[in-house]
């Protein structure tokens, strides 16, 4: 009993330190964001650009398809169980909390996990094991502002940018799920009073959540990544753990938040 | 004459590798390079010059900024200022030679033009140009070491430290590392090299030192 507690307590205390670590390293790379570097800033919004088309432009395909086909799905069948008007509308509201407020920004930072945050620590673990990090430094390259803030703004912005398109896709799927089960006639006018079901609000939650979740994703890659010291085996095991990790933070902070605006 | 490097009663350790109460003073604009048979070892010494090994005793002081105890921010700076060749080089593997050299001058405000200009100009001095748009990863270890160098020193630097600066290189690499010392000799750059190849390094320098198996241990 003494020893379970004692490594509950052990386990508990590494989880901290890491986290106090990913905040770290988010600090400093926001630091370096407000710092006024003139010279720099070119080299650092194209390496920027560069991850924005990576992460958001180019898991636009994935993200359509997934918003779509989930949305269409859960729409088929609740049509198929409720039939009268006051319950589609409650199959709307349903639609447009859940799957806008919480599935929609949880759903695309776990793409954007698997698809950028693992490709992320990847390419920062070779690039720590071959010595490349300590290189740019050589030569007075800050890695924080050239290597880890164009991943960040890259991973937030494409978050964002993404969690709006999973939402046009929901609406979609469920639009067409919906004329299939004949609860409304084939023209998008008649989708437009369920599209103003969606409040305001709705729609600002899941973009702040979608940001951060591309800020914790982002701060969990780079962590894993640079931690890699010398010895490639050592990047499939943290690529694994940042993916792990990165899915783990993001599932708690989407309850902290819903249970905050319930 | 004032020193650029001032290093006292050195202590550090490192991977398989460990200076003990090591001293040394190199004066602005010398040449000097620090022989002994345990090469890791030696490139401790350097490391530590360049902040890349914690102190755990004794004081490193750069071109008047005491390495052992700078910030992150303070060494960056420091850096801006030094020309660091690593033993492999470590230059930016996805990327071509010519990004790799101009990517240090557009970090640091050179516009994109006048960067192009310079790293042609000394790809072409170096005699270089067939191997300038290759990405690094595809390039032998040889011509990545000679194209560290070229980053090292396109940057004017008053500092050159290098590590096993004769690893990798064949005579015609060693010809190409040989000419930009020269040149950075003539520019009055203050040079610390390490390296266990006493030959090589003899016609680079002005003074050779010699650390003990004390001094420098596995």
């Amino acid at each position: 009993m003494h020893d379970a507690l004692r490594r509950l307590g052990r386990a508990f205390l590494t989880e901290i330190r890491r986290v106090v670590s990913y905040a770290t390293l988010t600090v400093l790379t926001v630091g370096a964001a407000l710092r006024p570097a003139r010279h720099a800033r070119a080299v650092v919004w194209t390496q920027a650009a560069r991850q924005i088309v990576f992460t958001g432009l180019e898991a636009i395909p994935l993200i359509v398809f997934l918003g779509a086909v989930g949305a269409g799905v859960f729409a088929t069948i609740a049509f198929t169980f409720f039939s009268g008007a006051e319950e589609n509308k409650m199959v709307v509201d349903i639609l447009a909390r859940l799957l806008v407020r919480e599935v929609a920004p949880l759903s695309t930072a776990v793409v954007v996990a698997l698809r950028s945050g693992a490709a992320i620590t990847v390419e920062l673990g070779s690039m720590s094991a071959r010595g490349e990090v300590e290189g740019i430094e050589t030569a007075g390259i800050d890695p924080i502002r050239w290597l880890l803030l164009p991943r960040f703004i890259g991973m937030a912005v494409a978050t964002v940018a993404l969690t709006l398109v999973f939402v046009a896709s929901v609406f979609a799927g469920a639009f067409v799920a919906a004329v299939q089960a004949g609860a409304l006639p084939p023209q998008w006018s008649a989708a437009l009073p369920y599209l103003f079901a969606v409040q305001p609000l709705d729609i600002v939650l899941a973009l702040g959540k979608a940001g951060l979740f591309g800020v914790v994703s982002a701060s969990v890659a780079c962590y894993h990544g640079l931690s890699v010291r010398g010895d490639v085996t050592e990047i499939p095991r943290r690529v694994a753990r940042a993916l792990v990790e990165i899915l783990i933070h993001c599932s708690a902070l989407a309850a902290v938040f819903a249970l905050l605006v319930l | 004459m004032t020193p650029s490097i001032e290093i006292r009663d050195l202590w550090v350790e490192g991977v398989g590798a460990k200076l003990q109460g090591v001293s040394l003073s190199v004066g602005v604009g010398e040449r000097v390079a620090v022989v002994g048979p345990h090469q890791p070892s030696l490139s401790l010494l350097i490391r530590a010059c360049a902040g890349f090994e914690r102190v755990q005793r004794g004081q490193v002081v750069v071109c008047g900024v005491e390495v052992s105890a700078a910030d992150r921010r303070a060494l960056l700076q420091l850096r801006r200022h030094l020309g660091y060749v690593s033993i492999s080089g470590g230059l930016l593997a996805n990327m071509t030679m010519r990004d790799n050299l101009e990517l240090a001058l557009r970090y640091h405000g050179t516009p994109q033009a006048d960067a192009s200009r310079a790293v042609q100009s000394v790809i072409a001095d170096a005699g270089l140009e067939a191997s300038a748009d290759v990405r690094a990863c595809l390039l032998p270890a040889e011509l990545c070491k000679c194209f560290a160098y070229l980053r090292a020193v396109l940057l004017e630097p008053t500092v050159l430290l290098a590590e096993d600066p004769s690893a990798y290189l064949h005579p015609e690499g060693r010809n190409i590392v040989t000419k930009l010392h020269a040149q950075a000799h003539a520019r009055g750059v203050t040079v610390l090299v390490a390296d266990d190849d006493i030959e090589f390094v003899e016609p680079l320098v002005d003074r050779i030192i010699e650390l003990t198996a004390l001094e420098a241990a596995s």
